[in-house]
């Protein structure tokens, strides 16, 4: 086995030692039950299918964000705020091998564990279609937009406490000021500013163009999508600032 | 070994729980049409009811339905249909309504010494065939029975299958470790 293997199993074994997975996994895999009980309640139209994709609502994407917070604050952080990442440092791995292994086992792997449970658990109730696939989608952008934040956060204050604060009222005075906002030009009918702030919380223009598709006839789609695009190239670009930082960082 | 066997217990343990999930809904979805209604019935919903009526009391509407597999048939409204997974169409073809016309009619009248012709109004009813939707049709959906997932007999075999092969995994790892 290569050094960088052997590092990376480290890492991967820091974040998921027992019983880490054999809570989270089954807790993503009940939580689905919403999605059924939204469709239901919501006479089988696309919606009802939409609203149950919203964070904090769907147990399964809330379970795959505090996976990923408590990775990134309580593990890599501690070990940024500790010191002990010079340790990790003298095996032989680079500065920007270590910090992908930390990204990718902190980040990535519960959005694919993520991704997994949902699209075999969507398949199985039969109700893997553009609109859940798009949901999929739409949340996989927020996630890394949203670890993206907590990221930089987490290396550039260098305290659990203020990390977690700051990342969290943060990125709730985005979604929820966002949402706010995409509210009222969506019912004041003025769609021109939407795709700006479409990705602040592109749940909103996802409800209102699935609940009244004749009214919008697929204008709010352009939106949604650019906003799509805005959170990926957000999250890469806040990405790319925490490891410049990361590499220049004294240890 | 053993964090592979209390990880498959534990994913086992959760489809186990998953499959016996049932939904019982007091509750009813109202949709309005006045063309065509297109309702996708997921497959862990086993059975629905969809009632569909039109809400006027001299307006006589009948709807084709048309089934998931593609056979379909007309009836009179109101009528109650037991949707099974799949996509189910319905169309508003025609409207029978009665309506009340008005006509001037020619109205003789005899007196002693002529006959003197007046013309009044009078209604008469019509029968009127609409193929274009006037009235609104209603379509009441209530869900009788659903599951979590689409096969809940399948997922309960796979979470025992998982739950019985994380016990073997575990008890294996355990085994090995002690020796």
């Amino acid at each position: 086995m290569s050094s960088a293997l052997k590092v990376f199993r480290v890492v991967l074994k820091e974040r998921y030692k027992s019983p880490t997975l054999e809570l989270i996994v089954p807790a993503m895999i009940a939580g689905n039950v919403m999605i059924p009980a939204f469709l239901i309640r919501g006479g089988f139209q696309p919606y009802g299918l939409v609203l149950s994709f919203i964070p904090m609502i769907n147990v399964s994407e809330t379970a795959a964000i505090a996976l990923a917070l408590r990775n990134v604050i309580f593990v890599t952080g501690e070990h940024v705020y500790q010191g002990f990442v010079s340790s990790y440092l003298t095996m032989p791995v680079s500065r920007t091998s270590f910090f992908l292994m930390a990204m990718v086992s902190d980040v990535v792997i519960p959005l694919f564990t993520f991704l997994a449970i949902e699209t075999v658990y969507l398949d199985l109730a039969g109700i893997l279609n553009p609109y859940s696939s798009s949901m999929l989608v739409i949340f996989s952008a927020g996630y890394l937009f949203s670890t993206g934040v907590i990221y930089l956060t987490t290396f550039l204050l260098k305290s659990p406490g203020a990390s977690v604060l700051t990342s969290i009222f943060l990125l709730s005075a985005i979604f929820v000021g966002g949402g706010v906002g995409e509210f009222g030009l969506i019912i004041s009918k003025n769609l021109n500013f939407l795709p700006l702030i479409s990705w602040t919380n592109p749940y909103v223009i996802a409800v209102a163009e699935t609940l009244l598709p004749s009214r919008y006839f697929g204008a709010l789609a352009d939106a949604l999508t650019l906003g799509v695009l805005i959170d990926l190239i957000l999250g890469a670009l806040l990405y790319v600032i925490t490891l410049l930082n990361f590499r220049r960082m004294d240890l | 070994m053993r964090w592979l066997g209390s990880l498959l217990l534990a994913i086992g343990v959760a489809f186990l729980g998953i499959s016996l999930v049932t939904f019982s809904v007091p509750y009813s979805y109202t949709y309005s049409f006045s063309n065509t209604l297109t309702v996708d019935v997921p497959s862990f919903v086993q059975l629905s009811e969809l009632k569909v009526y039109i809400n006027s009391t001299n307006v006589t509407g009948y709807v084709e339905v048309i089934e998931p597999d593609g056979l379909s048939h007309v009836s009179e409204l109101p009528v109650v249909l037991y949707l099974h997974p799949g996509n189910w169409t319905l169309k508003l073809l025609y409207e029978r309504y009665v309506t009340e016309r008005f006509e001037v009619v020619n109205y003789t009248v005899s007196t002693n010494c002529t006959n003197v012709t007046t013309q009044k109004v009078i209604k008469v009813p019509e029968v009127v065939n609409s193929t274009k939707a006037v009235i609104n049709a209603t379509a009441e959906l209530r869900v009788l029975q659903a599951y979590a997932v689409g096969n809940p007999e399948a997922f309960k075999a796979l979470g025992f299958a998982l739950t019985l092969l994380g016990v073997l995994t575990y008890a294996a790892g355990y085994l090995k470790g002690k020796r």
